[in-house]
């Protein structure tokens, strides 16, 4: 094999892994800290992505818009929390359940607003020649906008005051009340967090995507195997998980065709979670 | 316990009497078995096509009904049965027609694909004792998979036989359901024809189950939905249980389906999407998730909604589904056809069902529910001995050394002050832990290496220390449980049942639910679900915990007379107990036999009084 | 300043506190005393909040904590050290520590901290250890330390001495005296070590079957072999 090829091959699969990340990252905050599953965060990503189109639209720089997509997002994330999952903390099932149905709702509404044709950002950085392969700077720009959220995160959660207080909610709910944490709160403030990262996700999206109101659907699968085969630790869990799942799906799309990587990530899923139930994080006992 | 004999009697044999016996679902069952004979007479061909695909929809809501409102397995596959059972009619339909004249072996080949899928499916998840949520997401992942791969089968060379699979343009030329003979064309049944069977299916499956849910299996079943730890430690093996609820519940969701294709002579791979697999749930949750009429009103109800709405295709049709998927989470968890009921049950008093008629107990309640040496086929009941018993988790030893046999009958009490092992040497005798050294011996048998469940089966009865019954069974479905899994006959299980209940003087709780009992109530229950298989060995852990002074002293009475007929092993903390019952006491400290003897004499023991104080020993941890 | 009047509490529909009466002056340090299983780790749940009143009033400062969350009462200055001394265990020693002054949210927890830091050496050297990490004592320790992170009024302790080994008891002993006369942090102990006990309080109250029994100076009751063969021995 020649250098380019080993290259051209390295790089897509670190941004097939990327984009994994980027579209999990938001769901395992929130499962992995709070144990709820949102079923619409597929529709958070499509949000975001809808966001990042309207301000690209008024004129603002896509980057930026993407920031405030991200934020849009999060506060969208909070007033759901206060309105609908902090009555469903403990009912996983119910949990599952509502958010499916605020899913339903969520792409209707956009239908109504944006109509249902697909819509398309232009991508805004150029390509690259690398030996005999031309590549998309956007897809590298992925790459490192996975390790950016990724660090946020990281900081977010070592290195703020929620930060520290959401992981001992998390750790001993009671305990860290009777310290004085506003339990509620950080709750509030983690699906928030969560959903920006969501939002985030859709933005980042956006450009590569067709941004269509159902686009959700189409990565809430993928996202949610994800989380599940990461287990409990959001940064250890999503990171080894999409690096697992990734490497599969890129490798498998590219001998067969696309419908059967998704095929193969999924069925990798499945048969991780049949040998290592609580994840890959679950099993190495790792926090965070 | 039931009052006048001989007015019920009267009572059974009027019409009233057997209309006010039978609970609302089976009047409901009856009513459309009789409708789908009248059918053909009555309905337009436009309405009875529509309310075909409402039924289909209905059916495969039950089965979710079944496998999730019964069984407690929280399922997305019904739509990947759905969809197998679907594809599978039209593939071997297209195929066979010509030859065989008609479509009722395809109907057959679609179930049993279907089956097989789900006893593959069901295999792999539940003999790998995957938990409830995975089990969810795992049959989430298989309706994706099969959604993508299907999606992707477009074009020619994706074909079985004669039938084109068609990717996701769908799979066209479905014949619908014919008969005649082979070599003679098929006829095909008529849009009235094919409501009026399909209608007639659906009530006779649906009172299957109704019938099947009332017998042992059912009863097993719904044990394993509420508790299924309780379960397992009564000794059902519940694998087996959830396998074969799975299996029925695919075939009747691939039957379903199969119905499905025939009726619109055409299937796609959007039988196996989300937006399926959601309104599945839906219907289930609206209607009610452990009613069977419920499931058909649920998808009667929706699908009827969606239709005036302009139909599926309508913009407003998933706002409002979603908007009634959240409201039913919150505001209607039951369903609505539970909700009703209650409603009306409480609005006409004569709808209310009557609780069970149990028998009258035969034995006097003095008598012990215990056998006696001469009844137990294989009278396994030599001493349960402790041999030089060690465990320890990680740098931490609990149980350091201990060496103890109990005699085959009598009452001997554990006891000891905080860490002292009292807990993980009960743990050890009943298997829930491993020795990391020593030997549990019963009857000169090594049983060392053997399950809880096993123990169950060998003569153990044990009850832990946190309560663990069937809070949403009454007190009799309780017992009967315990019974049914050592005797295996319903009647004499019943008999059973009802022998201890008195024995513990619960017969008149005998039909309220055991999460109404009180607590000392319920521990009592739980002793006599203990007792049920015929134990010759009791283990029992912090019996009284929680428990009133009265309540106490009663317990002391019952395990006293449990000790003149088995070898009662009791692990307490309450000393007030402990004083009252007066058997011999061995004193544990820091994982070893500290002091053996009465409790009178121990109590006046100084060197006892010091380590309740903390003093003596040396303390484990730095 | 802590009052429990005809206090009922337990988990669920068991009653574990009978009509259970206590009273803490401000500054004293008194200890609960009792068998398992009597309902002192109950009481102490029931003072924080953690579980609620079935009957009865807490009363703290002269204010019914009755609608009051667990937060709200850990930032009044109700601080907890339960039983199992409950160190976030996947969080650092100085992380636990943070937890407790954002959480409590006080003014100037940096020198706080620094303070604490310097008074148990054992934390300053292992103050980037995962608490999971530490040894029983090192926890009990690191529980104190956070619980007083919060600038309490009132310090609860469940068994403190419990499965620790003697030298750091010792430890312990010194210090909690010293948080009561410097700090002047009222101490409420729940303890069966009557040893322990001895050397700190100057009151106690014996619990039997959720209910007080005797209220008496704890000199009293180390003198008095029968009452402890009675309520502390079996």
């Amino acid at each position: 094999m020649q250098a380019d090829d080993l290259i051209n091959l390295a790089l897509s699969l670190l941004t097939n892994i990327s984009v994994l990340v980027i579209i999990s990252i938001g769901l395992a905050v929130i499962f992995g800290m709070m144990g709820i599953i949102n079923l619409a965060h597929g529709e958070f990503l499509m949000l975001g992505a809808f966001a990042t189109l309207t301000a690209v639209r008024a004129g603002l720089n896509i980057w930026i818009a993407m920031i405030l997509a991200a934020l849009a997002v999060g506060v969208f994330g909070l007033i759901v929390e206060r309105l609908l999952i902090r009555h469903l903390y403990g009912r996983l099932i119910d949990s599952m359940l509502a958010t499916w149905g605020l899913s339903l709702i969520l792409i209707q509404g956009v239908v109504l607003i944006f109509g249902p044709s697909t819509q398309g950002i232009r991508t805004p950085l150029g390509d690259v020649r690398i030996g005999d392969y031309s590549i998309s700077q956007y897809s590298l720009a992925l790459i490192v906008a996975a390790l950016v959220l990724l660090a946020i995160v990281f900081w977010v959660f070592t290195r703020t005051p929620y930060g520290i207080m959401a992981r001992a909610s998390t750790q001993l709910p009671s305990m860290a009340s009777a310290v004085g944490i506003n339990t509620s709160r950080t709750n509030m403030i983690t699906f928030a967090f969560g959903s920006a990262l969501a939002g985030a996700g859709g933005a980042l999206l956006a450009p590569m995507a067709g941004v269509v109101p159902n686009m959700g659907q189409a990565y809430v699968a993928r996202a949610f195997m994800t989380v599940v085969v990461g287990g409990p630790g959001v940064l250890t869990g999503t990171s080894a998980a999409s690096a697992f799942l990734g490497s599969i799906e890129r490798v498998v799309s590219s001998l067969w065709a696309p419908f059967f990587g998704q095929a193969a990530l999924l069925l990798a899923a499945i048969v991780l979670l049949r040998f290592m139930p609580t994840g890959l994080s679950g099993r190495w006992g790792r926090q965070l | 316990m039931s009052s006048g004999t001989e007015a019920t009697t009267a009572d059974r044999k009027s019409l009233a009497g057997i209309v006010r016996r039978l609970p609302l679902e089976v009047a409901g069952m009856v009513v459309i078995v009789v409708v789908a004979a009248l059918l053909p007479a009555v309905v337009p061909e436009y309405q009875a096509l529509q309310w075909t695909q409402w039924i289909l929809y209905g059916l495969l809501a039950l089965s979710l009904t079944f496998v999730w409102g019964h069984a407690g397995i929280f399922s997305f596959g019904q739509v990947a049965f759905f969809g197998i059972g679907g594809y599978t009619y039209g593939i071997t339909a297209i195929n066979l027609i010509n030859r065989t004249g008609e479509t009722f072996s395809a109907e057959l080949a679609a179930v049993v694909v279907a089956a097989l899928a789900a006893a593959i499916l069901g295999y792999f998840m539940f003999y790998g004792k995957v938990g409830d949520v995975y089990v969810a997401i795992i049959t989430l992942a298989t309706t994706l998979v099969l959604f993508t791969f299907m999606e992707s089968t477009a074009g020619p060379k994706y074909a079985i036989g004669q039938a084109l699979l068609g990717g996701y343009n769908g799979m066209t030329g479905i014949p619908t359901l014919s008969y005649g003979w082979p070599g003679s064309p098929a006829t095909p049944l008529s849009v009235t024809q094919t409501l009026a069977i399909v209608v007639g299916v659906a009530g006779i499956i649906a009172f299957g189950l109704h019938i099947l849910l009332r017998r042992p299996f059912g009863r097993i079943v719904a044990g394993l939905r509420e508790n299924e730890d309780r379960t397992q430690l009564l000794g059902y093996d519940i694998r087996r249980y959830r396998l074969i609820v799975f299996i029925i519940g695919g075939s009747i969701a691939g039957l379903a389906g199969a119905g499905y294709a025939a009726w619109g002579m055409f299937i796609n791979p959007a039988v196996f999407g989300l937006q399926q697999a959601a309104l599945v749930v839906i219907f289930v949750l609206v209607g009610g998730r452990t009613s069977l009429l419920g499931a058909f009103v649920g998808a009667i109800l929706l699908q009827s909604l969606s239709t005036s709405l302009g139909g599926s295709d309508s913009v407003l049709t998933p706002i409002i589904l979603g908007g009634v998927l959240i409201a039913v989470v919150m505001l209607l968890p039951q369903g609505i056809v539970p909700t009703v009921s209650a409603i009306a049950q409480r609005l006409v008093p004569q709808l209310r069902p009557r609780p069970p008629q149990l028998p009258v107990p035969t034995s006097p309640p003095e008598q012990l529910p215990l056998p006696t040496k001469s009844d137990r086929a294989s009278p396994q009941s030599g001493p349960l001995e402790a041999i030089d018993l060690r465990k320890s988790f990680g740098g931490l030893t609990a149980v350091d050394g201990v060496s103890l046999t109990f005699a085959p009958k009598g009452v001997h009490c554990l006891i000891g002050p905080n860490g002292a092992g009292k807990s993980t040497f009960f743990n050890l005798l009943v298997g829930r832990y491993r020795p990391t050294s020593g030997q549990v011996i019963f009857s000169g048998e090594d049983i060392t290496g053997r399950e809880p469940y096993q123990r169950v089966r060998q003569g153990f009865g044990i009850k832990l220390q946190v309560a663990s019954l069937y809070t949403n069974l009454t007190a009799f479905e309780n017992m009967w449980l315990a019974s049914y899994a050592n005797i295996g006959n319903t009647k004499a299980a019943t008999q059973r049942a009802i022998e201890i209940l008195s024995w513990l003087d619960l017969i008149p709780q005998a039909n309220h639910l055991a999460g109404t009992l009180a607590h000392g109530q319920r521990q009592w229950l739980e002793i006599g679900m203990v007792l049920a298989p015929e134990p010759v060995i009791i283990l029992l852990d912090e019996p009284t915990a929680g428990m009133t002074r009265e309540e106490t002293l009663r317990t002391v009475d019952l395990v006293t007379l449990l000790g003149k007929h088995a070898s009662v092993v009791v692990v307490e903390h309450d000393i007030e107990f402990v004083r009252q019952l007066n058997v011999p006491v061995t004193v544990l400290h820091q994982g070893r036999i500290f002091a053996q003897g009465g409790i009178d004499e121990l109590r006046r023991d100084e060197q006892v009084l010091e380590i309740y104080l903390g003093r003596g020993g040396d303390n484990v941890e730095a | 300043m802590l009052r429990l009047d005809d206090v009922h509490a337990g988990y669920g529909r068991i009653t574990v506190l009978r009509s259970f009466n206590l009273d803490v002056t401000d500054g004293q340090m008194v200890a609960v005393l009792g068998r398992n299983g009597v309902g002192k780790t109950t009481m102490l749940r029931a003072i924080t909040g953690i579980i609620p009143l079935q009957k009865g009033t807490i009363t703290f400062d002269n204010q019914d904590l009755r609608h009051l969350p667990v937060h709200a009462r850990a930032r009044r200055g109700i601080a907890y050290v339960p039983q199992d001394r409950d160190i976030f265990p996947g969080l650092t020693v100085l992380d636990n520590l943070r937890a407790a002054a954002y959480g409590s949210r006080k003014r100037g927890w940096e020198e706080q901290l620094d303070a604490l830091l310097h008074e148990f050496p054992i934390l300053a050297e292992k103050r980037n250890a995962q608490g999971g990490s530490l040894s029983g004592g090192q926890q009990q320790i690191l529980a104190l330390a956070r619980a007083l992170m919060t600038s309490p009024r009132i310090l609860l302790l469940d068994e403190p001495s419990e499965g620790i080994q003697p030298s750091i008891v010792d430890q312990i002993v010194d210090t909690l005296r010293a948080i009561n006369e410097q700090r002047d942090i009222t101490i409420l102990l729940v303890e069966q070590n009557l040893d322990f006990v001895s050397h700190l309080t100057s009151r106690a109250y014996l619990v039997d079957k959720g209910q007080v029994v005797r209220e008496l100076p704890t000199d009293d009751l180390l003198s008095d072999k029968d009452l402890q063969h009675e309520y502390l021995g079996i």
